[in-house]
């Protein structure tokens, strides 16, 4: 079963992740994230995460590594509309100015669709 | 008051399956989503933490939740294991820094409860939490 799929548009890479981002699973979707990433030509990643139901502090750890990695290939990570939980919890531990959060509006703006 | 106790063994599944099951028993009592919400997110921490922290590789020891419930808005949680304990007092954790990808567990249970201590005896290492739902939520 996987819980990511990807979508090339452009030169964006879009990746949508559907369920809980936590311990048991963080660290699979972190290395399918890694794997895609590496074989796929693209400007900037968008993490679709509105069907993320829930995220703990080793999802927040897989993003955190996630962003990293981008930067480090001198690209983008944009978070996409995080479900309420989620949003909530990146605002507990501070994260909110450190990722660039696209909400729906945005989302309009960057893929030059809806 | 009412009162509950899970317990599994400390892998991630097990622990995620556990925290599932008291937030279900959670919620045929409590009346406070948010509540709901916010201990949903403290157990799977401490569930977690123990996961990663409390016993050596291969060495698959026990994690247990206590539920005490006092009111629909006033729960008392233990969640403890029998490994190694904590180090130091993590009672006021600090955030880390933004690119850090560990330690935010304590963080997070420290800013949702209302109170927030650690046992240790005979041992069993506990971490015991009040909380209770917010005025305006």
């Amino acid at each position: 079963m996987t819980q990511l799929q990807f979508l090339e548009q452009d030169c964006t890479l879009i990746a949508q992740y559907v369920g809980e981002l936590t311990l048991e699973t963080a660290g699979a979707c972190k290395k399918q994230l890694e794997e895609e990433i590496a074989k796929r030509t693209f400007e900037s990643l968008i993490l679709d995460m509105e069907k993320i139901s829930f995220i703990d502090s080793s999802g927040i750890g897989m993003l955190v590594s996630l962003n990293s990695r981008i930067k480090g290939y001198g690209k983008s990570l944009f978070l996409l509309s995080p479900a309420e939980q989620v949003k909530k919890t990146l605002e507990l531990v501070q994260l909110t100015e450190f990722f660039h959060i696209l909400d729906e509006d945005d989302d309009a703006l960057v893929l030059g669709s809806k | 008051m009412h009162t509950y106790t899970l317990n599994t063994m400390a892998e991630a599944f097990a622990c995620r399956q556990l925290t599932k099951g008291a937030v279900h028993i959670l919620q045929s009592v409590l009346t406070n989503a948010e509540l709901l919400e916010n201990i949903k997110l403290i157990l799977t921490e401490a569930t977690a933490n123990a996961v990663c922290h409390a016993y050596n590789d291969g060495d698959l020891g026990k994690v247990e939740i206590t539920m005490h419930i006092h009111t629909p808005e006033h729960v008392e949680l233990q969640i403890s294991d029998w490994g190694k304990g904590f180090a130091q007092s993590p009672v006021s954790p600090k955030l880390s820094a933004p690119e850090a990808e560990d330690g935010r567990g304590l963080y997070i249970i420290a800013k949702l409860a209302d109170t927030f201590s650690v046992e240790q005896h005979k041992g069993k290492n506990t971490l015991r939490i009040q909380i209770t739902a917010k005025e305006n939520a």
